[in-house]
């Protein structure tokens, strides 16, 4: 069954072409896609348009077979979509905890509810402390998010996109800022707890990139330039002239 | 364990204060008292939707004055004089409303906002200002609103009393706001005033928090406007006039926004400076500025901010607030 | 109703009306793109700029001393506002600026209030000013259209200035991305005041120049300043043509609201705000979306 299809999006922003008739098709059985290419290239305006936090210019976006490209931004994750940030996006002055049920709520039919004190919802604290568990954060629920480190942000920015079972979802440099062994501790992770998940992730890091993906996408100046198996990328002429000289593959 | 005891007893000792000690003191202050509950209800309303809810108004004083309004004129012109149909009545005018203004109202931005609530306050208040038909009676308001009958034994034409029942309701009100604060409602629209846009990624309909909010609030500044009708007994259009939800905006920081005790604090130090300053003077908004920005730049989060660093500093540590 | 030269006159007074909006609306909409700030305080830069230039107009009876002082008042309002209070909160919530400016009017309000006593004054125009010209069958005063003439002079003056020179250049790229610009070594707190006390300047300016117009009591600062804002809402940030496109053609709502429903004319400003939100939130040339 088809996950995600974005078929012949544009994105213009006045003269400026950032996203030029892009097109590729993700299919549920496909765990691991990942989208590489150079700063500018487009990515995370692709991400925002797949949300719905801008509009495309021309094409469509079809999520779960469902044509979503004009649907509104609230009702796409309900749909089984979930994202992480780049830029990490928490509520600060929250509690880890608090974040994670926010992002646990935000599907259950309770989440107009005004008399219920939210404690007294136990099965959603449950479900929030074995997240918390999966990565070794449980200790510090109650802390509130300024308090942690950089790593144990991305690590709650990573929860917030998957705490609500999303059957596809989009990891925007989940890695970022983080150290080597930080990163390799986030891709242990990815693979544990979202091991039946379709991702779709951008990432800068060739290392992960090629160590997680089943499948890469290479995106260059807003087109697809690439498409297919790591091997099959990694000797594609087109890729190493684009990469040749601004970062390394290995 | 001490610290629910110290709550306990705390809330006992507030209750005595105010069902027992206060009726004992001249009457004078029992009226006061009774003002300062029925502005706390309006502060608190404002609490809600800019505490809370991270949306400024200039504008509640809309609903405030409206539903004082609509008592005023069901009653005086004998429309319907049951107690709880006109208060039925206006409610629902003031759901009508606010849904209405509130749709348009919270989908800008939040400067907007602020605006386009100043300007339906103002509409509000032009046409309460401009005689319809002598049913407003413009500048001069509409006098001659009598004491309801609640159809129990005792009379609200007592001051006394009406002060008890004053109690009850606002007890109620502020009861409803902590459930809904504490509520997975709550919790979400504190989450869309901190970050909306996360909000919005994680599937909430945020419009419709927002929007809920607004409606809410004006629900309850409605209830303020009714008990304030009832009590006054006189309402002019200066109930409308957007110094009056300027002046709610001031008490809700003076006492400490987005907190629970705020409202109150905020309208007892009000209601108190005024009265004292307008003694010696009549330059009252401009002593109000300057207390003001005194409390912006100085005294942040107000009465209850100021009394919480009291307390850590009396207190080693302390748990971290929103 | 209305014929031909009466519609012709007040057009006209409402253009100029509109000169007299523009004049706060540009320092709002120029501080609001460039600091996030929403200055409330503004209609009382415009305000006691009226009444310090009547009281020199009074003390020297020279109308252009009188409008230099009346601007000079402002800009030292605009001035202390920025560097003693909002410099304080710049960091802090998006409302502790809004509150703190409110807060300031109403402390300037009633100042004016104590220093100028309550009753409304008219400022008389200037001899040299005081003819009348005949446009399509009215009598229409010089002044006025002096007023109009100006404005657009101010409205080039500001264009050329922000388009085509290093300072606006500087104050431009301050708007779009401040840290870049303070990374290229520009500072942008002395900016920031620049800025902010030009346009408290204009405010004051157009008060007193608008005082023959609009009259000069405590009270006008807060009509206008809403006036003004509603006028920055319906046009949106980010454009200077469209502020004073906008603010004529609110200027001339305006005044023919009052001629055709005075009861409610107040409102007119206010209806054509909510109007124009229910279609585009953004207002009619505002860059940037909701929230």
């Amino acid at each position: 069954m088809e996950a995600l299809r974005i078929d012949r999006v544009c994105k213009n922003f006045g003269a400026l072409r950032v996203l030029n008739r892009v097109s590729f098709a993700i299919s549920t059985s496909e765990k691991r896609v990942i989208i590489i290419g150079p700063n500018g290239a487009g990515k995370t305006t692709l991400f925002n348009a797949i949300m719905g936090e801008l509009q495309p210019s021309s094409g469509h976006i079809y999520l779960m077979s469902k044509d979503i490209t004009k649907m509104a931004r609230h009702r796409r994750p309900h749909l089984g979509l979930g994202r992480t940030f780049q830029i990490i996006d928490l509520l600060p002055d929250f509690t880890v905890q608090e974040n994670v049920l926010l992002a646990l709520q935000a599907h259950r039919n309770f989440r107009y509810r005004m008399f219920k004190p939210v404690r007294r919802y136990k099965d959603l604290y449950e479900k929030t402390g074995w997240l918390l568990g999966q990565v070794n954060l449980e200790e510090k629920k109650d802390l509130p998010i300024r308090a942690l480190s950089n790593g144990e942000m991305r690590l709650v920015e990573l929860l917030m996109g998957i705490a609500a079972e999303p059957k596809i979802v989009l990891l925007d440099e989940p890695a970022a800022g983080l150290t080597s062994s930080e990163s390799e501790w986030l891709a242990d992770v990815i693979k544990r707890v979202l091991k039946e998940v379709t991702v779709v992730m951008i990432e800068h890091d060739m290392k992960i990139a090629f160590m997680l993906a089943e499948r890469i996408i290479v995106l260059y100046q807003g087109m697809v330039i690439a498409d297919g198996k790591p091997s099959d990328i990694r000797a594609n002429p087109k890729v190493r002239e684009v990469y040749l000289g601004s970062e390394s593959t290995d | 364990m001490s610290d629910l005891r110290s709550k306990i007893l705390f809330y006992l000792g507030l209750a005595v204060f105010m069902v027992l000690c206060i009726p004992l003191l001249p009457r004078y202050v029992l009226t006061l008292t009774t003002s300062i509950l029925i502005y706390s209800i309006y502060v608190s309303s404002v609490n809600l939707l800019t505490g809370y809810g991270g949306l400024i108004s200039l504008g509640q004083g809309m609903f405030w004055g409206t539903s004082a309004y609509l008592v005023a004129v069901l009653t005086t012109l004998n429309i319907l004089k049951n107690f709880y149909l006109t208060t039925l009545l206006t409610l629902l005018s003031i759901i009508v409303l606010s849904a209405c203004f509130g749709a348009l109202a919270v989908r800008v931005k939040r400067l907007y906002f602020m605006i386009l609530t100043f300007a339906f306050g103002h509409i509000m208040w032009c046409i309460a200002m401009y005689p319809i038909q002598s049913i407003t009676h413009g500048f001069d308001g509409i006098r001659g609103i009598v004491r309801p009958d609640l159809g129990l034994p005792w009379s609200l034409e007592n001051d006394l009393t009406f002060y008890y029942f004053v109690l009850i309701v606002g007890g109620i009100c502020f009861y409803l706001i902590y459930r809904i604060i504490k509520s997975p409602y709550g919790l979400a629209m504190i989450g869309v005033r901190d970050n909306e846009h996360r909000m919005l990624a994680l599937g909430y309909n945020t419009f419709l928090y927002k929007l809920i909010c607004y409606v809410l609030s004006a629900v309850i500044a409605g209830i303020g406007g009714i008990l304030f009708a009832y009590f006054n007994l006189y309402v002019n259009p200066s109930e409308l006039h957007w110094l009056w939800s300027g002046d709610a905006l001031m008490m809700t920081f003076i006492g400490g926004i987005g907190t629970f005790w705020g409202p109150v604090l905020g309208a007892l130090v009000y209601t108190g400076l005024r009265y004292w300053v307008s003694a010696y003077t009549m330059y009252w908004f401009g002593i109000e500025g300057i207390i003001f920005i005194l409390v912006v730049l100085f005294f942040r989060g107000g009465v209850v901010g100021f009394l919480d660093q009291l307390k850590r500093r009396l207190t080693d540590g302390g748990a971290a607030h929103r | 109703m209305l014929n031909v030269a009466m519609a012709i006159s007040q057009l006209l007074n409402g253009l100029a009306f509109g000169m007299l909006l523009f004049l706060l609306a540009a320092g709002l909409s120029l501080m609001f793109g460039l600091m996030g700030i929403v200055n409330l305080a503004h209609g009382s830069y415009f305000m006691v700029g009226a009444f310090s230039g009547l009281t020199a107009l009074e003390a020297t009876g020279s109308f252009l001393l009188a409008i230099l002082v009346g601007s000079l008042s402002g800009t030292f309002l605009g001035f202390l506002t920025e560097r003693f209070f909002l410099r304080r909160v710049y960091s802090l919530r998006h409302h502790e600026p809004i509150l703190l400016t409110f807060a300031l009017s109403l402390v300037l309000s009633d100042l004016s209030l104590f220093l100028w006593s309550g009753t409304p004054r008219w400022v008389q125009v200037p001899e040299y000013l005081s003819f009348t010209l005949n446009i399509a069958g009215n009598f229409y005063p010089a002044y006025r259209l002096a007023i109009i003439l100006g404005g657009i002079i101010i409205f080039v003056a500001i264009y050329l200035f922000q388009e085509k020179t290093l300072w606006g250049a500087i104050v431009r790229a301050g708007v779009d991305d401040k840290e870049m610009a303070t990374g290229l070594g520009i500072n942008i707190p002395l900016v920031f005041t620049i800025v902010f006390c030009f346009g408290a300047f204009l405010a004051g300016f157009g008060g007193f120049v608008g005082s023959p117009i609009l009259g000069v009591f405590v009270g006008l600062d807060i009509e206008i300043i809403m006036l003004a804002l509603a006028v920055v809402i319906v046009g949106g940030i980010g454009s200077l043509p469209g502020c004073l496109v906008t603010c004529l053609f609110l200027g001339i709502a305006d005044t023919f609201g009052k001629v055709l429903w005075p009861a409610y004319s107040s409102l007119t400003i206010y209806a054509i705000l909510v109007m124009v939100l229910l279609v585009r939130p953004t207002g009619l040339f505002g860059k940037g979306g909701t929230n």
